[in-house]
């Protein structure tokens, strides 16, 4: 039997690109539309210019989500057909329900972009809200799908699988995972925005108090959710004590005096929370600095600033590392119910594997066009996001010109 | 007579059939922009450059912004379709992730490619040297053209499966059913009629497996991607998108040109009716030639398609014998007087397309040639007669960029519907495709509704992008 390790890798990197990515276009849309609206009723224009600049953003972040999603079902499909057959006919509510959500969030991203300016403010945050609430739609539904491979108690027969729908609401994972899911998105994109800031601010680009405000208002507003994600990550962590006791002592390790029951991911869900402390340390140190400088901070103080450069990073690989814990954590099987295996082999990854797949020139071949690929696109986000604005200058390039 | 419709609907799950058709002819519109607007832009930018051309330039940049946003919505619509595949037909997709596995998985690198050199692209204009920027923009048009490349490639294995014998012989004109050469995993090879193959995968699914999977494997990488009618396929569909972006281009254009307001709009828009005419004219001669290899290789593998399309039946009304060209049809598809067209009435019943392609075919090829003549016409008055284009035909490219859809979604349902009732040619029946959920009526009219609701509203998005003049 073939060694599904490689194809775990690689579905575990894509998956890990895609998650980031999604993560980041859902606060996104949930931040410009407000953004733009409190800059037009407080007369704020630069919050108007850099909304409408968070916009090119979130489109290039759409696109690149929607293909790394592509990429992630065609993997998982070419390495595991016979699951997603399986997938394919159970899940086939929320699985609709997700692509009727994308569709109407594509929709929203076009027509709130290409009618601004175009549409009356009152209208077009009405658009916003549109595009907004389909940050929450998105994620519910997804979320529907990955409470269920969790542990599916919404199973009414098991051959074939029927699962009733509605009862997938009453799973004890959904509801916490989805608005852990929420939150981290939000404080991902904020703090995020605060490392931005903090390196254009660092760099000399754009305007300096403008680089300043932001940080501060972005500090200011990503530390709600980071405050409130805990209560929702110690509620699913119980939730999965209780509905999959084998999924929750692969994630908890000993920690608990039970002894992992295929892998130990604990290493995994400590980094996890360390880096989760890192960002309640920078807030702390920020408070600490408040309190000291009676309320005047300077951001021109180099040591606040490499703190504050990493509190993105340390959001985003939170985020990374949590949704690799979650997935990992219930192999070697889809549906994190060992017992099903008997009715279901295909959940099992190493009888599921396809055996055309799980070949040295396969993931050879993966290996060598994704490297150059993703440097690429590392190149494309260092374009978007730091030369953006900066122009050549043509005589520069005229050189260059008819030769 | 045939009653047409009927036809087709007694085709098991109709209600499905119809609700994918829609689904992927939405994808398939746009889509066809991601590949026809990048090689336009990069040729754009390329004229432009080497002659100092502003306005080619100005195009180009309004059209690689226009493809950003446009590859956008094809990777939304991209991801909708493949999760109706999964949803709809989760067994055939099942077979395609396991059999028709390499062409599905290089997809993923050429659509990374993709989205990467595409944005870059954009976001580079004025920002790297001119060269470089072109060098990025080559690479964004490689990379959809791949990506077309293994798409194309799976859909050709779905009307060619490994090791497939044709069953029609066009010496004698008779039917026989295909069959399949296939390695055994013990060694050597064994042919299967169609009804053998069958009865293995449906009674013993496992040893199906093992013989399917040697027989992959042993044709290889490269063998299974570009089997023998790939290429042709490839071409006809890549230019089919080229033509699908070259005449909206051209309708759009024609449209502004006739509501300018000054001279300087009117000889910006002239400009891209010149360019865009000649490139169109050299397209689809070039669409017509493989158009016409393409039916060659259909004849040879898919006869019974081929009967449908040509509508050899007297059951029905059959345009090639209305005009007399039957004789013709024989010769252009044979290339010889003796061979014989496969006859559709021959077919045994479970083994015959709907005969309504054959209308649909007449339909396509009459349209196909009214856009060659239109562009024929443009580039004689532009480069021949040296005169200004009349404001009629002018006014009647408004209507090419609607036609040349209606011309690109035809030539898909004559390849896809003409494999049915196969969902896989000669091995996979609908019925056995489907998923085995019940789906109401309704949800199906409603998702139905709501996808063509959205494909409209993207198409209308996209001619709206279009009209737009980037400015300097």
């Amino acid at each position: 039997m073939a060694d599904p390790l490689p194809s775990i890798v690689i579905l575990g990197f894509v998956f890990g690109f895609h998650i980031v990515l999604v993560n980041i276009d859902m606060g996104l849309a949930i931040l410009i539309p407000l953004l733009k609206r409190f800059g037009e009723t407080k007369d704020r224009p630069f919050y108007v210019a850099a909304a409408k600049r968070y916009m090119k953003y979130l489109a290039i972040i759409y696109a690149s989500a929607g293909v790394f999603a592509t990429a992630f079902t065609v993997f998982l499909l070419s390495f595991f057909p016979e699951f997603i057959r399986l997938a394919g006919i159970a899940l086939i509510v929320p699985f609709t329900l997700a692509g009727i959500f994308i569709s109407i969030r594509l929709l929203a991203i076009s027509a709130y972009w290409y009618s601004w300016d175009k549409l009356r403010s009152d209208y077009h945050f009405g658009l916003g809200l549109v595009l907004a609430s389909t940050s929450f739609l998105v994620p519910f539904a997804f979320r529907l799908i990955f409470s269920f491979l969790n542990t599916p108690s919404a199973v009414v027969s098991t051959d074939p699988l029927i699962i009733d729908p509605g009862l997938l609401l009453t799973n004890p994972t959904f509801w916490p995972l989805y608005i852990k899911s929420i939150l981290g998105g939000l404080a991902l994109t904020l703090f995020l925005l605060v490392t931005v800031y903090t390196y254009r601010l660092r760099r000399n680009i754009g305007d300096k108090s403008e680089n300043e405000y932001f940080i501060k208002q972005y500090l200011n507003l990503g530390m709600w959710p980071l405050l409130i994600q805990p209560i929702f990550g110690f509620w699913y962590l119980a939730s999965l004590n209780l509905a999959t006791p084998f999924k929750f002592s692969n994630v908890a390790g000993n920690w608990f005096g039970i002894p992992p029951q295929a892998t130990d991911y604990s290493l995994l869900f400590a980094v996890k929370l360390l880096l989760v402390f890192f960002q309640f340390f920078v807030l702390l140190y920020i408070l600490w600095l408040f309190l000291n400088k009676k309320g005047e901070i300077n951001l021109e103080d180099n040591n606040l600033q490499l703190i504050l450069l990493g509190i993105g990073p340390a959001a985003l690989l939170t985020i990374l590392f949590g949704e690799l814990l979650n997935e990992l954590s219930q192999l070697p099987y889809f549906i994190a119910v060992p017992s099903l295996e008997s009715i279901l082999p295909m959940i099992n990854i190493s009888t599921a594997l396809n055996p055309l797949a799980a070949a040295f020139d396969i993931y050879a071949l993966t290996f060598f066009a994704i490297v150059p690929l993703l440097a690429a696109f590392f190149v494309l986000l260092y374009y978007v996001l730091v030369e953006n604005g900066k122009k050549k200058d043509p005589s520069e390039m005229a050189s260059d010109v008819k030769e | 007579m045939i009653d047409l419709i009927g036809q087709w609907l007694s085709i098991p799950n109709a209600d499905l059939r119809f609700l994918s058709f829609v689904g992927i002819t939405v994808h398939w519109w746009i889509l066809q922009f991601s590949l026809g607007l990048l090689f336009i832009t990069v040729l754009l930018e390329l004229i432009g450059r080497r002659y100092l051309n502003e306005t080619y330039l100005n195009m180009s940049r309004t059209f690689s912004k226009v493809a950003a946003v446009i590859f956008a919505v094809g990777a939304a619509t991209g991801t909708l379709s493949e999760f109706g595949l999964i949803l709809f037909w989760p067994n055939l997709i099942a077979i395609v992730g396991k059999y028709f596995f390499y062409p599905f998985y290089l997809e993923v690198f050429a659509f990374v490619a993709e989205v990467v050199f595409v944005y870059m692209y954009v976001y580079t204009w004025d920002r790297v040297s001119p060269r470089f920027h072109l060098i990025i923009g080559i690479f964004a048009a490689l990379g959809a053209a791949l990506s077309a490349l293994m798409i194309v490639s799976v859909s050709t294995l779905m009307y060619l499966p490994p090791g497939l014998i044709p069953g029609y012989d066009p010496v004698t004109g008779i039917w026989a059913e295909p069959s399949f050469r296939w390695i055994l995993p013990e060694g050597g090879s064994r042919v299967f009629t169609s009804t053998e193959a069958r009865e293995l995968m449906l009674n013993n699914p496992e040893r199906f497996g093992e013989i399917l999977l040697a027989t992959v494997t042993s044709i290889g990488f490269l063998g299974l991607i570009l089997s023998p009618p790939v290429i042709v396929d490839f071409v006809h569909a890549l230019v089919t998108g080229y033509l699908t972006t070259t005449f909206t281009i051209l309708g759009v254009y024609a449209w502004r040109y006739l509501k300018a307001k000054n001279d300087e709009e009117k000889a910006y828009y002239m400009a891209g009716i010149k360019f865009i005419s000649v490139i169109s004219l050299i397209l689809i001669t070039i669409e017509g030639y493989f158009g016409h290899l393409s039916a060659e290789i259909v004849a040879h593998y898919n006869p019974e398609k081929y009967a449908a399309i040509e509508g050899t039946t007297n059951q029905a009304l059959s345009f090639g014998r209305l005009f007399g060209t039957e004789e013709l049809i024989r010769f252009i598809t044979y290339w010889n007087f003796d061979m014989h067209l496969p006859n559709w009435d021959a077919i045994p019943a479970a083994w015959r397309p709907p005969i309504f392609i054959h209308y649909i075919h007449y339909s396509k090829t009459f349209m196909g040639i009214l856009l060659g003549i239109d562009v024929l016409l443009i580039v004689l008055f532009f480069f021949v007669l040296k005169r200004n284009i009349p404001r009629l035909l002018l006014q009647i490219n408004f209507l090419a960029p609607f036609v040349v859809q209606i011309v690109g979604t035809f030539g898909w349902i004559m390849r896809e519907v003409g494999r049915k009732p196969w969902t896989v040619y000669g091995l996979i029946r609908v019925e056995e495709a489907v998923t085995t959920n019940v789906i109401p009526l309704w949800i199906i009219l409603g998702v139905i509704a709501y996808i063509l609701a959205l494909g409209f509203g993207l198409l209308f998005l996209v001619i709206f992008l279009f009209r737009k003049k980037e400015e300097p």
